[in-house]
């Protein structure tokens, strides 16, 4: 123990914050523009597949199916929301219920033994999560396409008024955080567990929607917030590992199905130690 | 208003005078003026033709349910001040988002400066490539937003892959700034920072970076103190000596009388008339803007301040009718605070009484906290520090419910949002609150006789106009004025002993605000106290016994309608004033 459990807790922490961060920065992406998406949890599932898939023939296509395939459910997304005018919620939902369901069907019909790739190394999702942030900082505030995406995503009336049409950096904004949370799906399956299970994601998409919220929308919170639900993951895998024993009044602690509970018990709990004092991007509480 | 537009003449064989007139008396003349008058004045000016900043013809915009303009027309000559008047719901505020290409109309054409632009002119993208430029009454600056960036915003500089380039822009902004006289402009403060009067300057200036050569503003004056109007139109009067056209729409004949070239009305979404200001007067646009509906005297059925002085028609009379306020305070509010959802404190230490009988005005700015305090005595927000009495017994921590047991009223500001529930009937909408009650039933279930019965009752008694369809239509269904009858009918439904009336006739047109405004008088000549909640100065100052003045969240000062100028309310609304009898 000691030193090398540390080692390997801060380590675990920023590979399971490392999807988290590339969905969440989906998720600013898509608030910050207005729209709301819960997709991001059927986008990751998603990305995981297509990259495993994709990825069994070469990782190259894996990752181009992976870009393509996030940024056009996005698109369906974007579509769904703006110009079909749809809640949000809903859609996302369809959409989360119907790659659930596509993705099993799919990997019981096309290598219905399971798999093994490859893949790409961890490095390389870890890297980009630890540089996405910025670039989308700078995106958001030093730039043309980020200044307008904000306006849409604060006031679209008001946006439509000082001459700018909402529909474009909503599509833009929508289809590049389907790319995002497809990248963190492809990081499951092509780095972390180099096969495809159905469902794989495993709510992950609803953790970087939180950690959106417990960054205040920012890019940068947003990432702190994957680091520290990515924390709680990393422990109770950590406590697994070392076979760890709590009992307390009678209550086997660290069974690992309550330890599973981890991650989300502490997301609940940030969650609500957030609520009412952050602000979301008016347009986003908006009923149309 | 020595100024006289040089080549638009009005009509010689008609006059606007006669043009209103004869609208009035037959329905032969109003046919006469709705298909004649345009092509004379274009006859008339063949030899010169003038040039028209905006020339709109025969606009006709339909909305689901109402005529919103029928065959309008609408001609603004260039380096004009031009005021576009007429009641809430007369047409105004859409003419003007056609113009801006807001909505697009159902027919007619648009011309900019001689040029046609009927078949270009789809989104506000369009208007402001044409030189024209928008301050809009509600969808303004982004809140979350510095005030660069609300500038830049759909104008923006752009270098390398659509990276911001700022530096030419600040430049550019602090000209503009300077010769707006803006003050100490900070670009990079969030907009929501700036007072409501700083943000309208901010949008005029980013109409101009555009290089807008054409201004419209929607209602500029609605939320700004005199003091802030007034430098308003100094800031606009610069700019047309510019050469800039500006085209305001407004229900306050004052503005127009003292800053206007000259002026368009409408009436129910149709042309009553076009006057040169320096050869009309108050009361004759007036005539023109009601039409018909003045009573027989000739004296107009109006509850606007404008009209008060010339008139007569407030101050002295209600001023007679006014019961000795008894001894005892109904209401009293001991140095309440509120905070927000976000701990900022938004009523800071209020203080103030209220007497049965008596109508208390509380006037601001927009956001000075009058929000929040009607929420807190009616126990819609909690109260941090401080306590509220109900005659003499603490209501501080009651719930609502039991508020308006005790005999709470309220009218909430926004009839669409808090007021009303739209998709609801008539009846559900006008039982809502009252269904604990005894006399509507009371116990777990609702009883659906008993509230028709009631709603039966409500509207034989407010006059109501409703469908054959009865009290079951949806409230969406009726017009505003209708469905402020039923707010104020709710609430003085339980008879309650305090009114808290939040801007009760906001967006209503003449006739119902005058019905709100006699209920509130007889309301109070009963006995009931009023807590009148208004940005509108002109009805708070014609209603109140006092005026409670509240900025950036305290009560500054309580004025008594001796004191109470609109210079001195003014002066303590905008902060220039401080210090007063706040304990």
């Amino acid at each position: 123990m000691g030193n090398g459990w540390l080692m390997a807790l801060v380590t675990s922490t920023l590979f399971n914050a490392t999807p988290l961060a590339l969905a969440a920065m989906g998720g600013v992406l898509s608030e910050r523009a207005g729209v709301v998406n819960i997709a991001l949890e059927g986008f990751i599932l998603l990305g995981a597949f297509v990259g495993f898939y994709f990825g069994l023939h070469s990782v190259f296509m894996g990752v181009l199916a992976v870009v393509v395939a996030g940024a056009l459910f996005g698109l369906l997304h974007a579509f769904f929301t703006q110009k079909a005018r749809m809640n949000p919620v809903v859609s996302g939902l369809g959409l989360n219920l119907l790659i659930a369901g596509a993705t099993r069907y799919l990997a019981l019909r096309l290598f219905p033994q399971g798999d093994h790739i490859a893949g790409l190394s961890p490095n390389l999702f870890l890297s980009l999560a630890a540089v996405l942030p910025f670039l989308l900082v700078f995106t958001l505030q030093q730039t043309k396409f980020g200044l307008r995406l904000r306006a849409v995503g604060e006031n679209p009336e008001s946006a439509r008024m000082a001459g700018i049409s909402p529909t474009l950096p909503r599509y833009m904004a929508v289809m590049l955080s389907g790319v995002c949370a497809s990248i963190a799906g492809a990081y499951l399956s092509m780095a972390d567990a180099h096969t495809f299970t159905s469902d794989m994601s495993a709510g992950k998409g609803y953790v970087a929607l939180a950690a959106v919220i417990f960054g205040k929308w920012n890019p940068l919170g947003a990432a702190g917030g994957a680091l520290f639900f990515g924390f709680f993951y990393a422990l109770q895998t950590q406590l697994q590992i070392n076979q760890y024993h709590l009992n307390w009044l009678g209550v086997e602690w660290t069974s690992p199905f309550l330890l599973d509970c981890l991650p989300y018990a502490m997301t609940l709990l940030a969650l609500v130690s957030v609520i009412g004092r952050a602000t979301p991007p008016a347009a986003l509480s908006q009923e149309e | 208003m020595e100024w006289v537009p040089k080549r638009w003449k009005p009509s010689k064989t008609r006059s606007p005078r006669e043009v209103c007139s004869l609208r009035n008396e037959s329905k032969v003349g109003y046919n006469l003026l709705m298909s004649a008058p345009p092509q004379n004045r274009d006859e008339m000016n063949e030899n010169s033709p003038p040039e028209y900043a905006v020339r709109m013809e025969n606009i006709t915009k339909r909305f689901p349910g109402v005529v919103a303009n029928q065959q309008v027309a609408l001609r603004v000559q260039a380096g004009a001040f031009h005021a576009v008047i007429g009641e809430n719901g007369a047409g105004k505020s859409t003419l003007l988002n056609i113009l801006y290409g807001r909505y697009q109309p159902d027919s007619g054409r648009v011309f900019l400066h001689g040029r046609e632009v009927t078949q270009s002119l789809h989104s506000p993208a369009d208007a402001i490539r044409n030189g024209v430029g928008m301050v809009s009454q509600h969808y303004a600056l982004i809140p979350a937003l510095t005030v660069l960036e609300n500038v830049l915003l759909g104008a923006e500089p752009t270098g390398f892959g659509g990276v911001l380039k700022c530096r030419a822009a600040i430049t550019r902004i602090h000209e503009l700034a300077n010769q707006l006289q803006i003050a100490s402009l900070d670009v990079n403060q969030r907009a929501d920072s700036l007072s409501v009067a700083a943000q309208q300057k901010v949008e005029i200036l980013k109409a101009l970076y555009r290089g807008a050569n054409t201004l419209l503003l929607d209602e500029p004056t609605a939320t700004l103190a005199p003091q802030e109007a007034e430098s308003l139109f100094t800031l606009l009067r610069n700019l047309v000596e510019k050469g800039t056209t500006v085209l305001f729409v407004t229900h306050k004949l004052r503005e127009v009388a003292a800053h206007s070239h000259a002026v368009t009305v409408l009436r129910a979404g149709q042309n009553a008339g076009d006057f040169i200001t320096s050869e009309t007067n108050e009361a004759e646009l007036l005539h023109c803007m009601i039409g018909a509906r003045s009573n027989s005297a000739g004296q107009p059925l109006i509850p606007f301040g404008d009209v008060t002085e010339t008139e007569g028609y407030a101050g002295d009379t209600w001023a007679a009718t006014r019961p000795a306020v008894s001894g005892s305070p109904l209401l009293q509010i001991e140095a309440v605070t509120v905070r927000n959802s976000r701990r900022v404190e938004v009523v800071k230490s209020a203080t103030l009484e209220l007497m049965h009988g008596e109508i208390v005005g509380v006037a601001g700015v927009d956001g000075s906290g009058q929000r929040d305090l009607a929420e807190a005595i009616l126990g819609l927000q909690t109260v941090s520090i401080g306590k509220i009495f109900l005659e003499g017994s603490e209501i501080t921590r009651d719930t609502v419910a039991q508020r308006y047991q005790k005999g709470v009223a309220y009218i909430p500001e926004d009839r669409h949002r808090s007021g009303m529930i739209l998709d609801f009937s008539v009846t559900e909408n006008y039982t809502l609150g009252h269904h604990r009650q005894d006399n509507w039933g009371g116990g777990t279930l609702i009883h659906p006789p008993i509230m028709t019965a009631h709603t039966a009752a409500m509207i034989q008694q407010y006059d109501v106009r409703i469908s054959e369809l009865g009290a079951l239509i949806p409230a969406r269904s009726l017009s505003g004025g209708n469905q402020q009858k039923i707010v104020v009918a709710r609430a003085m439904q339980s008879a309650p002993k305090l009114l808290i009336a939040c801007q009760p006739t906001r967006g209503l047109d003449v006739e119902a605000a005058r019905f709100v405004y006699r209920t509130l008088e007889q309301a109070r000549r009963e006995g009931l106290g009023i807590l009148l909640f208004s940005l509108d100065l002109e009805e708070i100052l014609q209603l109140s016994d006092r005026v409670a003045v509240m900025f950036n969240g305290r009560i500054v000062t309580v004025l008594s309608t001796a004191q109470a100028t609109p210079e001195e309310i003014g002066a303590w609304m905008t902060g220039a004033k401080t210090g007063g009898t706040e304990a």
